[in-house]
């Protein structure tokens, strides 16, 4: 798998190649995308566990369906949302085999979200690789079950209104509940050393299934510049300030009994706290079409100016600097 | 081709054994080398209302295991008594729970048996046998099958533990066949000349 | 398949100590689990299933048998999840099957079309009950359009076995594997309330021993000394997609080629020719010999595949036997009954007698059915099986 190289790199040391579970091909994916990177530490794990040939990959549909001419692995590619299930067959049938699902927000969260529980619930001993990116990404920028409150999306062009579309699910969070689930971690991919805790974490839920634990999942915080209308760097800095505030990284559970503790001892930021303690969105209905034009509707996916957050006694939530920041762009 | 056929259907509180009663004829049917279906009632009815199966024998194929009209009726209860009385095939047999159905049948042209199935049970120890007496009844009265080949079939119904009842439930049997007067007894309805000859 | 059914028999012993139902030996066993019970001993080794009336039979069997068997069970969260969880299991080349009735089918019809798109062999059961909607849980034959037209999204069939007694239902089970992993394709066994919850005797005459059985050359399995294998559906170049739904076309060109299967009754000086499937063929079958015993000239034609459909042979029986009325029974408002249309192509007129609503019609009423065709006929009075026309 080494790059085509010329006689003179033949004999030069290898400073960086590709994993042996990655297929010699080009992915498809945008500038600044999540997915290449994670699909990547996935191949990673599985050479250094040694389990490639032994593993089935199970694709979900979206973005990452294509992770089958990726990975050089055995895949299935099944229905939308139903990985978990297929997996549960596969892994069922064949206990000797390595399987783990890869499937994005939508595929997870909304209309699979019945197969994950229940996966879980049954802690079938398989590993699922989860991205969540707070969108729709192969449809085009839809909002999503994880999308965050007054987040915009083309179907939530206002922002997301909790009010009338509900909440964002926190997936590791919500499965943590159920005594199936055995490892559960929240990572992301912005900086090195988070890309580092992401693929200890990925490694540890392979290792789980290999000796026999159960349930685990590692849901990933990934950039979706091109639907965030951002640009690369940006939303890696959106990951870290805002979306990892709604969705706190770190080890949500290892085999220890159910504690959701560390989402009420540590509030990671302000705005998670503020939403904890009364602040409800409210949509600003009389914006004008130029407040929401299309510059700002890019470089806004909290979507500031579609609405605000207020307390109970009206007092409008007044977002730390990162948010004002938006403007300057 | 069809053969010579005999169709019953079966039916009673759910809980009453009326199940019990068509397997315990279906296993025997199978047994003597004849063709057999059972077919029940099912789905909520089960719970404690009205149930219900159908037996066909026959000596040839069974085009039909559904019954619209049947030779025998056994009526458990009175909705069972209400529903299939008007049904029996004209020279049909229609045996009645006395003990818990107090209607009588005004129809001239069936025979009816009033069959005291309960009131017989309990005083052989439990109410529960009534359906095998009814079932000893049954084969008295219209000689579907003879009675030890019913009472060899009661060991598919107690296995294990439940082995030790097998014997109350054969006296049972017999104390409903014994019924039925000697002069209504029913000749052997199937010529079953050696078992296995007339299953084709 | 070297993962499983190694231990089937010493572990089968250890609980009952002798097989669980004998080889050879006449069983009474209720439809549902003869029909588990046929797939145990067919190989399969892998089910997944949701309980519902009036299939819930097949899926407690296989609750106490598959795992003696050394196979998989997984009472599933959903119709849903359980065909995903087949396509899976079958995925791996192991014998993987599910069971429900007609909602649930509607349920799994999605993952049917991904299992007929990725080419995974399986068997799918449904014990027909009565619709639309919840409808209730008595028999019916109401999901033939689905199972032979509509079973999901996309240009792709699936064979459908539609048994009439316990004893073909059983040999049909085995058959269904066989021609499920012959074509790549999933199988469906059409059966309905009646042969599910019925009880009759069967013969079991044979065991097939999964372990005995080759890898399948596209089974995901690890690609261990070989090239990836990839189990998928999706084809985004519009090219290889219709290369794809060529291929597809051809083999079921192939196998309506090669795998019709129908029978007939009573033909020799037939002039009305009843046509009916499963539990209606059964009363259809008793109505006409009721309408022999009163002369009237009747034979029955039975499909035992609607898809492929037996329309050439239902054609020449009308043709060679010179029939000149066909009465279609079912227990639906009329569904097969264009199928027969479309094998006749109007050379005889084409009634149709059906019952909906879950009630199964008595051979009676079959049999006045009967007699109004009969009495239609050109030369009605001077028709005797015998004399008439052959």
């Amino acid at each position: 798998m080494t790059p085509p190289a010329g006689p003179s790199l033949q004999t030069a040391p290898i400073v960086v190649q590709h994993p042996g579970s990655w297929a010699n091909a080009t992915t498809h994916y945008c500038p600044g995308c999540g997915h290449g990177l994670i699909h990547r530490l996935v191949a990673n794990a599985l050479d250094e566990l040694g389990v490639r040939e032994r593993t089935v990959g199970v694709a979900g549909v979206g973005c990452a369906i294509l992770i089958y001419n990726y990975l050089d692995v055995d895949f299935q590619e099944v229905p939308h949302g139903r990985a978990p299930a297929a997996a549960t067959g596969i892994k069922r049938a064949r206990p000797d085999l390595v399987v783990f699902t890869y499937q994005g927000d939508g595929d997870l969260a909304a209309i699979g979200t019945a197969e994950i529980v229940h996966a879980a619930a049954r802690s079938e001993n398989i590993t699922v690789i989860y991205v969540n990116n707070c969108v729709y990404g192969m449809t085009g920028g839809q909002m999503a079950p994880t999308t965050l409150p007054g987040q915009r999306s083309e179907t939530s062009p206002e922002g997301r209104d909790p009010a009338t579309q509900g909440h964002p699910i926190r997936v590791a969070e919500m499965l943590a509940t159920l005594d199936g689930a055995v490892y559960l971690e929240r990572v992301s991919v912005t900086h090195p050393e988070n890309i580092k805790v992401a693929y200890r974490a990925v490694r540890k839920a392979f290792t789980y299934q290999l000796e026999g634990k159960g349930f685990s999942l590692v849901e990933f915080l990934s950039p979706c510049p091109t639907n965030w209308g951002m640009k690369p760097i940006d939303a890696m800095r959106w990951i870290d300030e805002t979306v990892s505030a709604y969705y706190p990284l770190g080890v949500i559970k290892d085999r220890e009994p159910v504690h959701l503790a560390h989402l009420v001892q540590q509030p990671p930021t302000a705005f998670r706290e503020d939403y904890m303690h009364g602040f409800r969105y409210e949509t600003v209905t009389q914006a004008t079409e130029d407040e929401l034009g299309r510059h700002t509707r890019r470089t806004h996916p909290f979507g500031r100016r579609g609405g605000r957050w207020v307390s109970v006694d009206g007092e409008e939530y007044r977002p730390s600097d990162h948010d004002d920041s938006e403007d300057e762009d | 081709m069809l053969g010579r056929r005999l169709e019953i259907i079966i039916a009673g509180f759910g809980g009453q054994g009326v199940m019990v009663m068509g397997q315990l004829l279906a296993y025997a049917a199978m047994d003597a080398g004849l063709q057999v279906t059972w077919m029940p009632s099912y789905g909520p009815e089960q719970r404690g209302g009205t149930a219900n199966c159908t037996v066909v024998i026959s000596t040839g194929d069974i085009a039909s295991p559904i019954v619209a009209r049947p030779h025998v009726a056994v009526a458990m209860n009175t909705p069972s008594f209400e529903k299939f009385e008007p049904r029996v095939v004209p020279h049909g047999v229609l045996l009645v729970n006395s003990t818990l159905v107090p209607e009588r049948s005004h129809r001239t042209d069936i025979d009816v048996f009033y069959v005291p199935a309960v009131e017989v049970a309990a005083k052989l120890g439990t109410e529960k046998m009534a359906n095998v007496v009814m079932v000893g009844a049954m084969a008295a009265a219209t000689g579907a099958l003879p009675l030890n080949a019913l009472q060899k079939e009661l060991m598919h119904f107690f296995e294990g533990p439940k082995e030790k009842l097998v014997e109350p439930n054969r006296r049972a049997m017999r104390h409903g066949f014994g019924l039925i007067p000697r002069e209504d007894r029913h000749g052997p309805y199937f010529v079953v000349a050696s078992a296995g000859d007339l299953g084709a | 398949m070297k993962a499983v059914g190694t231990k089937a028999v010493e572990m089968m012993t250890e609980v009952t100590g002798e097989p669980r139902v004998p080889l050879g030996e006449r069983v009474l066993m209720k439809g549902n689990e003869a029909l588990a019970e046929a797939a145990l001993k067919a190989g399969c080794r892998a089910y997944f299933g949701y309980p519902i009336t009036p299939a819930s039979e097949i899926t407690s069997y296989m609750a106490r048998w598959m795992q003696v068997e050394g196979g998989t069970f997984v009472q599933a969260e959903s119709e849903v999840a359980a065909i995903n969880m087949v396509f899976g299991a079958a995925g791996t080349g192991t014998r993987a099957m599910t069971a429900s009735s007609s909602p649930g089918i509607s349920l799994m019809s999605e993952g049917v079309s991904f299992l007929a798109a990725a080419e995974v062999p399986c068997l799918i059961v449904n014990v027909m009950r009565v619709g639309p909607g919840l409808g209730g849980i008595q028999p019916s034959q109401s999901d033939y359009f689905q199972a032979t037209r509509g079973l999901g999204h996309g240009d792709f069939r699936v064979i459908v076995l539609v048994p009439a007694n316990l004893q073909e239902m059983v040999d049909l089970t085995f058959e269904a594997f066989s021609l499920a992993e012959k074509y790549r394709t999933p199988v469906l066994m059409l059966a309905d309330g009646v042969l599910g919850q019925m009880m009759e005797p069967v013969t079991f005459t044979r065991v097939i021993d999964p372990a005995s059985m080759p890898e399948p050359e596209w089974a995901t399995t690890g690609a261990s000394g070989r090239p990836k294998r990839v189990v998928k559906s999706l084809y985004l170049d519009t090219g290889e997609l219709e290369e794809h739904n060529v291929a597809l076309q051809q083999k079921y060109r192939r196998i309506e080629q090669a795998e019709v299967r129908w029978n007939t009754y009573d033909l020799d000086g037939a002039r009305i020719l009843l046509v009916a499937y499963g539990t209606s063929a059964r009363v259809a079958h008793h109505a006409m010999e009721l309408a022999e015993e009163r002369d009237m000239p009747v034979g029955l034609f039975r499909p035992i595949t609607v898809y492929p459909y037996p329309y050439d042979a239902l054609r020449e029986v009308v043709e060679e036997r010179g029939i000149e009325h066909i009465l279609v029974v079912e227990l639906s408002a009329g569904q097969m009954v264009e199928d027969v249309r479309l094998a006749v192509e109007g050379r005889c007129p084409v009634s149709f007698f059906g019952r909906s609503g879950g009630t199964i019609p008595a051979p009676l009423e079959v049999l006045d059915a009967i007699r109004n065709v009969a009495e239609g006929l050109p030369t009605a009075r001077a028709a005797s099986k015998k004399g008439g026309a052959s």
